[in-house]
């Protein structure tokens, strides 16, 4: 089955790192992916988007057609592709205002994310993207969770293997956490 | 005929990667055994060039940044003809600047390889987006007849298994090649599996005899390619643009001996064409609406192809691998379909299709900076259909 991403933030975020790793994860566990990225105009700072997809065939068209899971760390990034939004929306909620109207409602799962202040709270914002593949690996059922930790940790530098480490699994319980509750929220209605 | 050998040394990143088609095109290279590269970087292609910088002081090969892309395909004729497997990338712009070498290249026999990560076009276009706007410059644009080999890669991994064939091709025939990509391709990150297994190597020929014994550089064997001496073996050898007779010297006011190097240069490639031509058939059988593509435009032609089969249309694919030589004769084959040719330009290959179609072909276009969308094609398919 085709599944599309999209991953956008800013510059400096680690944005294509992260769609990388959800690529690279993706082909250790015998899936087809493909990443293509596109940016705004500015040279550093402003938007960009990694868009993967991943499928069980070979996969014809590259590109994202109608993303089943949007990912945004960044409101220039949100602004730009919130008419793409589809099924999934995933927003860190520190850096990211949402508009209303691109709330939960039928047919749409929102996820309010803190993967900055996990990587905050970590002292390096840098791994913010990493956090942030943590919660999106518990928020959804794409690839098992050690096949992307271990792809995040074969792509970051070797000093930096515990903080990332660190990132990826407070991301992912941070996740999970999200997931129980609205479980219990749906059991409750 | 030219040795074939097992890739084996440590240049070769043996295994899967998650790479881009820029990164798999200079791996391509090295695995070649490409251990020279001039370039002035260029989007999109820059990252061939960054990646030459890293790998190839590596494996004991040689990176030069140019002043500009005249000098960087001087740079691989030059290496070239001192025994170095060499290449160049660029885009559009760089491209232009590079067709007087090119030609150098050309009448001088010198095995290399140039890669043109194509971007919308004319003039510096637009350098971050896709075009696919050169392929007709990659046949035409150096002034003079010649005879191309071009590739049309539409994956990474393509980027990689075509810049080999591309070095393989080039020095069987002692002639430049191409690999014409694009911005999408070269700019994708897919599964690319490095196979030394796989990988054949051809080098060029080298004489017969031993320095120091007769020896004319352009004379050529049964098979229309003389083979080469390098700069500094030895041998009594000299090479010039101008029209040059077997010993290489120059012959600038003999027409027939223009008749008869340029006949010998065109034949020894067109000769052999059925040896190149390379193109892959997507359900053709049943087809009776046919898509001609090549590059990434074909990814978007084959996704439109499935959906339009979903709804019982009987679609089928031509994609060109080598847009040159042209596959004339399977192309002619499909007069009898309606051939819908999508392409990031304004209709350049539909040109030589409808040549051999003899008819019109439905085109689709975009004048670059974006690609085709499957829907687009998918309409022009239920349009015809």
């Amino acid at each position: 089955m085709r599944q599309e991403i999209r991953i956008g933030g800013f510059g400096g975020q680690g944005i294509v790192l992260a769609g990388h790793i959800l690529g690279r994860a993706a082909i250790a566990a015998g899936k087809h992916a493909a990443m293509t990225q596109s940016y705004g105009p500015e040279m550093r700072g402003g938007r960009v988007a990694a868009d993967v997809v991943l499928d069980d065939r070979p996969i014809d068209y590259p590109k994202v057609i109608r993303p089943e899971i949007s990912v945004f760390l960044f409101q220039g990034a949100y602004e730009h592709h919130r008419q793409e939004i589809g099924p999934v929306l995933l927003y860190d909620q520190d850096l990211v205002q949402l508009h209303p109207e691109d709330a939960a409602r039928e047919g749409r799962t929102v996820y309010a994310i803190r993967p900055n202040k996990i990587a905050e709270e970590l002292g390096r914002r840098v791994v913010v993207n990493i956090a942030m593949l943590g919660a999106l690996t518990a928020l959804t059922d794409l690839l098992p969770a050690e096949v992307l930790e271990e792809a995040v940790l074969a792509s970051v530098p070797r000093k930096a293997l515990d903080l990332n480490r660190e990132a990826f699994r407070w991301g992912l319980a941070h996740g999970l956490e999200l997931r129980a509750q609205r479980k219990e929220v749906e059991v409750r209605r | 005929m030219s040795a074939q050998v097992q890739a084996t040394d440590q240049a070769i990143l043996v295994g899967q990667h998650f790479m881009s088609g820029d990164d798999a095109c200079a791996e391509g290279a090295i695995a070649a055994g490409c251990r020279f590269f001039a370039g002035y970087p260029i989007t999109p292609s820059s990252e061939i060039a960054e990646r030459m910088a890293r790998r190839l002081p590596q494996v004991g090969g040689i990176y030069l940044q140019m002043e500009d892309e005249i000098a960087s395909m001087a740079a691989i004729v030059g290496a070239s003809c001192a025994g170095a497997k060499a290449m160049t990338a660029t885009s559009g712009p760089g491209f232009s600047l590079m067709q007087e070498n090119i030609g150098l290249a050309f009448m001088t026999e010198t095995p290399c390889v140039i890669v043109n990560v194509q971007r919308g076009g004319p003039s510096t276009g637009m350098p971050t987006l896709i075009g696919q706007a050169d392929m007709m410059q990659v046949r035409f644009g150096s002034h003079g007849d010649y005879a191309v080999i071009a590739y049309a890669p539409a994956s990474p991994q393509e980027m990689f298994d075509y810049t080999i064939k591309a070095f393989n091709m080039a020095e069987r025939f002692r002639t430049p090649t191409f690999v014409m990509a694009d911005e999408l391709v070269g700019h994708t990150y897919e599964r690319v599996v490095i196979d030394p297994a796989k990988i054949e190597l051809v080098s060029r020929k080298r004489p017969h005899v031993k320095p120091g014994e007769r020896f004319w550089p352009f004379e050529p064997d049964p098979d229309l390619v003389p083979p080469m001496a390098l700069a500094g073996e030895g041998y009594r050898i000299h090479v010039t643009g101008l029209t040059h007779d077997e010993r290489g010297y120059p012959a600038a006011t003999e027409p027939e001996i223009q008749e008869r190097m340029l006949e010998r240069m065109l034949r020894k490639i067109l000769d052999r064409r059925d040896e190149i031509v390379e193109y892959e058939e997507v359900e053709l059988e049943d087809a009776e609406v046919v898509l001609i593509a090549y590059g990434s435009t074909a990814r978007a032609a084959l996704h439109a192809l499935r959906l339009a089969r979903e709804r019982g249309l009987k679609v089928g694919m031509l994609r060109l691998i080598t847009p040159w030589p042209f596959p004339d004769k399977r192309v002619a084959a499909l007069r009898e379909a309606e051939i819908i040719v999508p392409e990031v330009n304004a209709g350049q290959m539909a040109r030589e299709i409808e040549r051999w179609i003899r008819k019109p072909a439905h085109r689709v276009n975009r004048l670059g900076g974006e690609l085709l969308h499957p829907d687009e094609i998918l309409r022009k398919i239920e349009e015809v259909a």
